[in-house]
Parts: structure tokens; sequence; C-alpha cells
């Protein structure tokens, strides 16, 4: 393994090799300015003390580093797993309930596409807190967002189509159905 | 020297206090200014982004960065105050620098920045912080608008706000306070602090040059910056939010293609179209801190669609890199920009995500190149800045490309795939790399393999340890299997480079590594 990725085991990896080069390059200094004391004949007990106090300095420096990495971690708070769209307003009839169903797949352009089963809806209704649902919205409901799991999916603008369709299980009195422009920001 | 060198120079002193400084409340106290950039595996970054130039460098000997009092004097202009007509440090820079000094400026104060075994910082004369923010009020060339107090003044008053400045969360209301007063130019008070972690809001700003209707209204902008997880590659997540009340869409949409980005920020040195492919436009994208040492090329496709009144562009990494140019050092690089109209059609409100991670930095060091110098930027000021000089941006042989929705149709003679040679190699021919270069790849290298073999469970240690949830069992088990070799790998390695390493001037001395001497990961 020498290409370096961002991968989280080379990501540690090559956190730990960092240390480890700021040790080595510390004590071949060190070594180096001795040795070329040594040479000259220049190289005294208090130059011994002073290699030495640098070499134990830095390197317990070094070992707490290694230490509270291996512990702590790097301490990614990570971005959360699911986003939501902008409310898109449902309607026209506020005593029905609607259905939204995904009718164009949500893309960027590319021919990728999120898959329907990352996708659920939120309720938006005033007064109430927010409902996620599979996209039967209840009642008196205002607005709906779009709700991805967007684990491994890139970012991206992602372009679809719902269409919101008045539940005929209700007592609607306008049997509509709208086809509404979507997009959510991944 | 590059500018964007001197930036990170300056805000690498950040992290190489850090790094030399276990003190818990020193760090505590940076990683209020810098939020994100002190925690193990977040601090260092400063050295992986100087080893990647190194990496890349055509010449690594010329790849060192400036010292911090050479990177001051080539933001401020060596003393003599700022050249508006230069164009080279723009209000982003400017307004980079302002915090980066602010923050400098109150830590040192306080007794926060420790100097010891960090040569750039022991010699560093730390009136050049006076002088970066006295010069934040000094007009510029985009603006136009003088600050009407001396600059001895504006710092007198700056240095008064200092006592409610102990973090990012109060640059908001010091850059309003200071902007209103004068002390700062409104471009550089609009632009948010950088954000690596978290969110970053920017004051609303009345713009009031009544020169030119564009010039004029309000601006107000925030980032943010995470970190996400993509197929086990760590990336940086960056997303802007600005909007000009005075500039109409129209006008951004004419900038907006990627194809312009060159004309519009140095950190973009150019923009190459592509043949494009299924309908989807291609560019090779360039870019580079310093274009006569690196640059990496990263072969990207993108979408135009217009929706409700809003201009969308989507990229992502070209589907076939190869034979394009590509250098390949950008593992993701995906996102989007939105252009929204606002204030009944005069005014835009850009918004952009960036998902990014690059082989060899990590997240929070990609995240930092990215919001210092020159990716965020496109979200920032760097759209609206272009789109009001659109004629000046022009540029022989390189005009401004206009708006046109995808697919774009493969005209043939429009097709211009690379051939051009990677970089890295350099016209001089091979060179001996630093020191440091070497003794990172081997010990990047030979870690890697090391943590590989000696646990099957690896990759859930390294899980654990990217979340931070390992106990101090699993720790203890960790450390159990591998504490041996931990101990005595570095030993060995220094061995074998010591042998490996020409002897000569530079092999093994602290002045091969260059100014960080005893030098931060």
């Amino acid at each position: 393994m020498t290409n370096p990725t961002s991968s989280k085991p080379v990501l540690l990896a090559e956190y730990m090799a960092g240390i480890w080069v700021r040790m080595l390059r510390r004590n071949a200094a060190v070594a180096a300015e001795a040795s070329r004391k040594m040479a000259a004949g220049d190289y005294g007990y208090d130059d011994y003390l002073r290699s030495v106090t640098t070499l134990v300095d830095g390197n317990l420096l070094d070992g707490m580093e290694l230490a509270e990495t291996l512990l702590a971690g790097p301490g990614f708070k990570l971005a959360p797993d699911v986003a939501l769209s902008d409310p898109y307003p449902v309607g026209p009839d506020p005593n029905s309930e609607y259905e939204v169903t995904v009718t164009t797949a949500l893309s960027r352009g590319f021919g990728d596409a999120v898959p329907v089963a990352r996708i659920s809806f939120e309720a938006v209704k005033s007064g109430e807190a927010n409902r996620r649902t599979s996209g039967v919205l209840p009642v008196g409901t205002d607005h709906f967002r779009l709700v991805v799991n967007r684990t491994n999916l890139q970012s991206g603008y992602y372009f679809g189509q719902v269409t919101v369709t008045a539940r005929p299980a209700t007592n609607a009195s306008v049997a509509d159905q709208q086809v509404v422009d979507v997009a959510i920001k991944l | 020297m590059a500018v964007g060198h001197s930036l990170l120079a300056v805000y690498g002193a950040f992290d190489q206090v850090v790094m030399e400084n276990p003190d818990e409340q020193v760090r505590a106290r940076i990683e209020q200014f810098l939020p994100g950039t002190t925690g193990p595996g977040q601090r260092g970054w400063y050295a992986q982004i100087q080893e990647f130039v190194r990496r890349h460098a055509t010449d690594p000997a010329a790849a060192e960065f400036p010292t911090l009092d050479d990177a001051f004097d080539e933001l401020t202009g060596r003393g003599g105050g700022f050249d508006a007509a230069s164009q080279v440090v723009g209000p982003r820079e400017r307004a980079r620098l302002t915090y980066a000094a602010a923050a400098m400026r109150n830590l040192v104060d306080s007794g926060m920045m420790p100097r010891e075994r960090i040569p750039s910082l022991e010699t560093f004369n730390t009136d050049r912080l006076n002088e970066a923010l006295s010069q934040a009020g000094d007009s510029t060339s985009s603006s136009g608008s003088a600050a009407p107090m001396p600059g001895d003044q504006r710092l007198n008053r700056l240095m008064g706000m200092m006592s409610t400045f102990s973090g990012r969360d109060d640059w908001t209301s010091m850059m309003a306070e200071a902007a209103d007063e004068g002390l700062v130019t409104p471009d550089i008070a609009a632009i948010p602090a950088i954000s690596v972690l978290g969110e970053s809001t920017g004051p609303v700003i009345t713009l009031g040059n009544a020169a030119a209707d564009a010039l004029q209204g309000e601006s107000r902008g925030k980032c943010t910056g995470e970190v996400i997880d993509s197929d086990g590659v760590l990336c940086a997540l960056l997303t802007t939010e600005f909007e000009r009340s005075t500039i109409s869409i129209d006008k951004v949409k004419s900038i907006v293609d990627p194809l312009n980005w060159d004309n519009c920020n140095k950190f973009f040195v150019h923009m190459q179209k592509l043949k494009p492919a299924g309908g989807r436009s291609q560019v090779l994208e360039y870019v580079s801190t310093d274009k006569d040492l690196y640059v990496i090329k990263t072969a990207l496709k993108y979408w135009k669609q217009e929706q409700g009144g809003s201009a969308v562009i989507n990229y992502d990494l070209s589907d076939n890199r190869k034979g394009t140019g590509d250098t390949g050092q950008v593992r993701v690089d995906s996102g989007y920009i939105v252009l929204n109209p606002i204030n009944d059609g005069q005014g835009t409100r850009v918004l952009t995500s960036k998902m990014v991670a690059i082989d060899g930095l990590s997240p929070t060091a990609v995240a930092i190149y990215a919001s210092v110098l020159g990716w965020v930027a496109i979200g920032e000021m760097m759209m609206f800045d272009c789109a009001l000089r659109a004629s000046a941006a022009k540029q022989p042989g390189d005009p401004l490309v206009p708006w046109q929705n995808s697919p774009e149709v493969d005209a043939e003679n429009h097709a211009s795939i690379s051939q051009s040679t990677t970089t890295g190699s350099g016209a001089g021919g091979p060179r001996v790399p630093p020191v440091a270069g070497i003794l990172m790849a081997e010990a990047s290298s030979r870690m890697a393999d090391f943590i590989e073999s000696t646990t099957k469970d690896a990759a859930v240690i390294a899980d654990k340890w990217v979340k931070g949830t390992l106990s101090v069992k699993e720790v203890a088990d960790y450390t159990g299997k591998v504490g041996a070799r931990l101990a005595s790998e570095p030993w060995r390695l220094l061995d074998d480079m010591l042998n490996r390493i020409p002897t000569g001037p530079s092999a093994g001395s602290p002045s091969a590594d260059g100014p960080e001497g005893g030098g931060s990961p």
C-alpha cells in the first residue's frame, strides 16, 4: 500500500506516520549535531545534557500525541446521513389526505439517480411536530419535504418530479392530482 | 512567492503552535478561532499541505513555504501599504488575512501563542499584525470605498474591539461594527471567517457606492464545513450561501460556466474545454496556489439546467479521466452551484456545495486548502465580482462562455481532449526530493502496511478512530498488538533513512526540512 488516500485506515496511518516523521527529524537533527561536535572535539557534558533533554522532551510530546490520537480519534463529526429539501405546498383541499409518489427519479443530469427506497417524506402541519411518512400525508398537512438518506451519494442538486394525489379513501371534494417539480441539495 | 502560500503560512502558524504545544488551554483557544483544526487527526494540516506541494512540485527544492515575516510582507505590500491596483491580493485574501491577524493579535496579547521551538514564529515581528489590521480599511479597486479614518486611528478602534473577540462566533458582530465605523471596507467585512467545521456567518453589509447601482444594496453570506464519509473515503463537505441584492441572475449566469472560472480567480490557472460526453459538458480544471511550482489537473463533467427561474450547475469527476491530462490527485469532487433570483429579480443568491477528497490530505487539510485559497471562492464573492467586471474578465484568446442549458452537442471541431502531459516530473529532470519528502512517503507507506498487517480488525479500529468512539479497552487491546512495533519502528526507519540519504550539507540536518525546522507533520 503505497498510494496515500483518504480512506480511514490510511488516514490513521498517515497521521501516525506524521508523528513518526517529526520524531525522526528531531532525533536525526540532534544526532547529526552531536556527531558534528564530536568530530570537532567540541562535544562536552553540557552538550550531552542538551541532546538528551531535547530528545526526551520531544519524544515525550510525540508519545503523548500518539496515545491521544489513538484514544480520541480525529474528532471528525461526520455530516448527517439525512438531508431535507425545501418545503412544497400541499393542496388544494385541506380536508383531504394526499399521497406523494416519485414519478421522475431525482438525478443530477449524469444518469445517476437517488434510489426511491432512500426517499421518504416529511409532513409539515401547522401547530404540530413534523412527521416522517412513506408518502401519505395526513389531513391538514400544509407542506411536505423530501427526506433523503444520502449515504454514499455524491454532492449535487438532484432534480425530479413527484405526483401529489388526493386519496380517494377520504371525502376529498376535489379529485386532484398535481405534478410538482422538486429538488434536493445533497 | 505566491499569495496563496503566504496565506497558508499565516494560518499554518496556528497549526504549528498547536503541534508544538500540548497545553490544552492553548489548543482550546486556537480551536475557538479555527474550529475543527486542533483535535487529534485534525491538527498537523499545515505540514500535510506543505508535503503535498513538495510531492507534486516540479522543483521540490523551490517548494518551501515563506516564513511568517515574509508572508506578512507580501500580503501587506511590504509595509508600503496595500496596492489596490495590483489585483494580486483581492478582498477575499485581505479578509482572510484580517481574520488571521486579529486572531493572532488576540492570542499573542493573552499569552496563548507560545512561540518556542517554532523558528518562523520565534523571530516574528508582531508589529506586522497591526499593519495588517490597519490596512483592512484601505480601499480596494472593486469597492472604491475608502475608509475615512487614518490607519492608526482605525487600528486603535479595532484594538478596542478586541476584548469582545474571543472566537469565530464573535467575528460577525465585530465586522458589522467595524464596517459601520469605516474601520474595514465593506467587501472585506462581508466575507465570513473560514469554516473548516461548523457554520460561519458574515454580517449583513450595506454597500453604498453611488457610482454604480450594482455596487449598492445588501450583501450577506455564510459558509459551512463538515466531514462526510463517501464509500469509505473521508471528504470535506463545504457549502456557501451568498447573496447580493443588486446583481441580477442574468449577470451571474453570464459568467458562471466553469470554463470562465480562470477569468475570475487566479487559483483556477486554466479551464480547458474537453469534448462533451453523453451531452454532458467537460472541462479539465487546472488549479494551483503557485502555478510555476505545481498544478492539479482534474477532469470534470457538468450539467447546466434551469428550473423555475433558478439556474443550476451540477459537476462531478468525469466518467473517463484517462487520457484527458487529469493528474489523479483528486479522489472525490462533486457538487453544485445554484443561482436563485431574489429582490424581485434584481438580486441573486448563490448556493454552492463541494464534496472533495485529495490524496495525501486529511479532510481538515482539504477544507483549509479549499477555504483559504480557491474553491470556496466560487460561492463567496467570485461570481459577483466577476459578474461586475465581466468586460474586464474577458481575456485575449479566452472569451467568456455564455450560459447554455445542457445537453451540449458534440461538435467535432470543438473537441480538444488534452494531449498535455501530467505534472510532477518537471522540465529540469529528476531531482532529489527533500529529506522530509523521503521520510514522509516512506513512513506513510510503512505505517499503512503496518496497520493493515498487524490486526485483522484494522478497518474496524480505523472506523471507530475516525468517529472518536474507540474505548479505552479497545485502545489497550490494539496497542497491545502493535505496541512493540510502534515503539521500535521509528528507529528502524531512522536507521534506514540515515543509510539511504546521501551525505552532504542537507542530509539529516534541520535546515534540509525547511522553515519548520523540527517540523510538525
